[in-house]
């Protein structure tokens, strides 16, 4: 009885302490808008923007304005090209095989965790939704 | 010096003409690395920016706190919860100027040294900040690279007393920007 008690309790704490990270394409979206809407919250009211979109799970859709590619990152610039601020899009990297079907000026859908705004808003750990839409 | 002249001249007139003495990266790295008694934590950002503007030496980088990736999701889970309070301090910002410019020439290959010196600004409190940074000029681009150390405590960073062997009081920061000239 008792031997069961601690490997129970041995079982939850690794558990805890090993828990995965979020996976974005198994989580429902909290929000759905666009990149112009996103943007507007944000260049409005940082603070009150950050409380309602930080750390939540976005699907946003607008036009791609630029692609970065490096070694480190693949990054989708999107909104209006005659703004300053958009949406930086961070994607995961199974998604390399997926963008090189994009374009610039046509419009895409992703879904993303929300971490803030620096020049942009920045949306990281993103997969691109399906591209027929 | 009547050469150095034309090639100061040439120099200029090339920026001029180009119009670019602002350099971006969007994609810039920063990570930090805590070593103590019971574990070592490491945390990886590859979403910082940053401007440097190689007339006036001025320099500004940004990041997000919830860009920090660890192995680990329950440290990540903390870091942004306990320690570095996220939601109430969302990123990190440097604002600072490159002091020693006259050793520096964009349209010369090579290694340089730069003296930065400015102010961070962290979970919520300013500290000044002075670093070395290496500068590889590569046709026309810039990697610059900087390690430095920074103090858990100065930033108002608390750790609780459970857990003060888990964590360095002192955690050493690397940032590396790959800058290309600005659109």
């Amino acid at each position: 009885m008792i031997a069961s008690v601690i490997l129970i309790t041995c079982v939850v704490c690794l558990m805890i302490y090993y828990k995965p990270h979020r996976s974005v394409k198994n989580e429902t979206a909290a929000f759905k808008l666009t990149v112009t809407q996103l943007v507007d919250a944000f260049s409005e009211d940082e603070t009150k923007a950050n409380e309602k979109y930080l750390g939540k799970v976005l699907e946003v859709e607008g036009r791609l304005k630029e692609i970065i590619l490096n070694d480190s990152s693949l990054v989708l610039l999107m909104g209006d090209s005659t703004q300053m601020t958009g949406l930086s899009c961070y994607l995961l990297r199974d998604q390399k095989n997926k963008y090189t079907t994009l374009k610039k000026g046509q419009p895409v859908g992703v879904k993303g965790i929300c971490n803030g705004m620096l020049l942009d808003v920045v949306m990281d750990k993103c997969i691109l939704l399906s591209e027929e839409k | 010096m009547k050469t150095l002249l034309i090639g100061i001249l040439f120099v200029q007139a090339f920026t001029a003409a180009s119009g670019q003495t602002k350099y971006i990266d969007r994609s810039g790295k920063a990570s930090f690395f805590s070593s103590a008694p019971m574990e070592d934590i490491e945390a990886h950002n590859n979403e910082a920016v940053s401007i440097l503007d190689i007339q006036t030496g001025e320099m500004v980088a940004s990041m997000l706190m919830k860009s920090f990736n660890f192995r680990k999701a329950l440290m990540q889970e903390h870091f942004n919860e306990n320690y570095i309070e996220s939601d109430k301090f969302p990123k990190a910002t440097f604002k600072g100027k490159v002091t020693n410019l006259d050793q520096f020439d964009i349209s010369k290959n090579g290694k340089y040294e730069l003296d930065v010196t400015g102010e961070i600004n962290l979970h919520g409190v300013t500290q000044p900040v002075q670093v070395k940074a290496e500068a590889i000029v590569d046709n026309g681009g810039i990697q610059a690279t900087a390690v430095f150390p920074l103090t858990v405590k100065d930033f108002n960073i608390k750790v609780p007393r459970l857990v003060i062997n888990n964590i360095a009081e002192e955690v050493q920061v690397t940032i590396s920007f790959n800058y290309k000239p600005m659109k």
